[in-house]
């Protein structure tokens, strides 16, 4: 006997909701590998900030060179199939690079210390209004960058980037391993 | 009218159909991840996949990631036509002639 219109419509809806909690899946699946890959290098960058402030512009370059080479390398195996992922991708990351490039002309002179918050900001943000749209787990990634960036800034005194480097790189790093294990 | 496949109409084996068919071809889906997808127990989950195994209309891979044991699940060719027909079949019931039947 075939199912009736509401057993249809309930089926169809069903599908519906599968089909986009595999989306949200794969979605916290890809971002985790790139949040882990940015979190390792936000580290590295904030504690060759602490040891080598003279050298901030190389090694932030660096950090970005290096990040945008292995983020495409990594966005491309992991997601294939998805046309144009290369360019989204640069797109995202170069989005954040000329905001912080656009705040530091604005806002000059710019303190180390206040420039360094322009990033992690401005990313949690984006991660508040992804989660508050379609991922709640984004919610918490933005809100724990956000705060734990804040207090760092507030509150560490000589030791500064390294407190950085374990409230950005850091909650980066746990949150991929978080959204990995979804 | 035609009634949907009754294989794929259980809820549980719907979920693992429409979950399986988001997929590319060639991809394949691990045990851990279907099951937090589809929302229930291991034995649950291996009891309907290997009903739709016997159906032919998954595929099931045992290997090693490691040292780790894996379990990887993949829909097959002719699963992919049956739940395309199920979805069609749904669409039928739904369609503005049928609404008086």
């Amino acid at each position: 006997m075939p199912p009736s219109r509401e057993e249809a419509a309930q089926a169809l809806r069903e599908i519906s909701n599968v089909q986009a909690r595999v989306a949200g899946f794969q979605d916290y699946r890809f971002e985790a590998s790139q949040l882990i890959l940015w979190g390792l290098l936000n580290i590295i960058g904030c504690v060759g900030s602490a040891l080598f402030a003279g050298y901030l512009l190389p090694i932030w370059l660096g950090v970005v060179v290096v990040g945008l080479l292995l983020g495409v390398f990594m966005a491309v195996h992991s997601a294939p199939r998805v046309p144009g992922v290369i360019w989204r991708y640069l797109l995202v990351i170069l989005s954040i690079l000329l905001f912080d490039v656009i705040l530091h002309v604005i806002f000059w002179p710019v303190s180390p210390r206040q420039g360094s918050m322009i990033v992690p900001l401005f990313v949690a943000t984006i991660y508040i209004v992804r989660g508050a749209q379609s991922r709640p787990r984004y919610i918490a990634v933005g809100a724990l960058l956000a705060v734990l960036s804040m207090l760092s800034f507030l509150f560490a005194g000589d030791g500064y980037w390294y407190w950085l480097a374990l409230s950005w790189g850091g909650t980066f790093v746990v949150s991929g391993l978080w959204l990995r294990r979804c | 009218m035609q009634s949907p496949n009754d294989l794929i109409h259980q809820p549980v084996r719907l979920k693992i159909m429409a979950a399986l068919n988001t997929l590319a071809s060639d991809q394949w889906l691990e045990f851990v991840s279907l099951r937090s997808i589809v929302d229930t127990t291991d034995g649950n989950l291996g009891a309907h996949l290997n009903t739709l195994e016997a159906a032919e209309y998954v595929r099931i891979k045992k290997d090693f990631a490691g040292k780790k044991p894996r379990t990887r699940v993949c829909l097959s060719a002719k699963g992919r036509v049956a739940f395309g027909q199920y979805v069609a079949e749904l669409h039928a019931i739904l369609a503005p002639q049928n609404l008086d039947t």
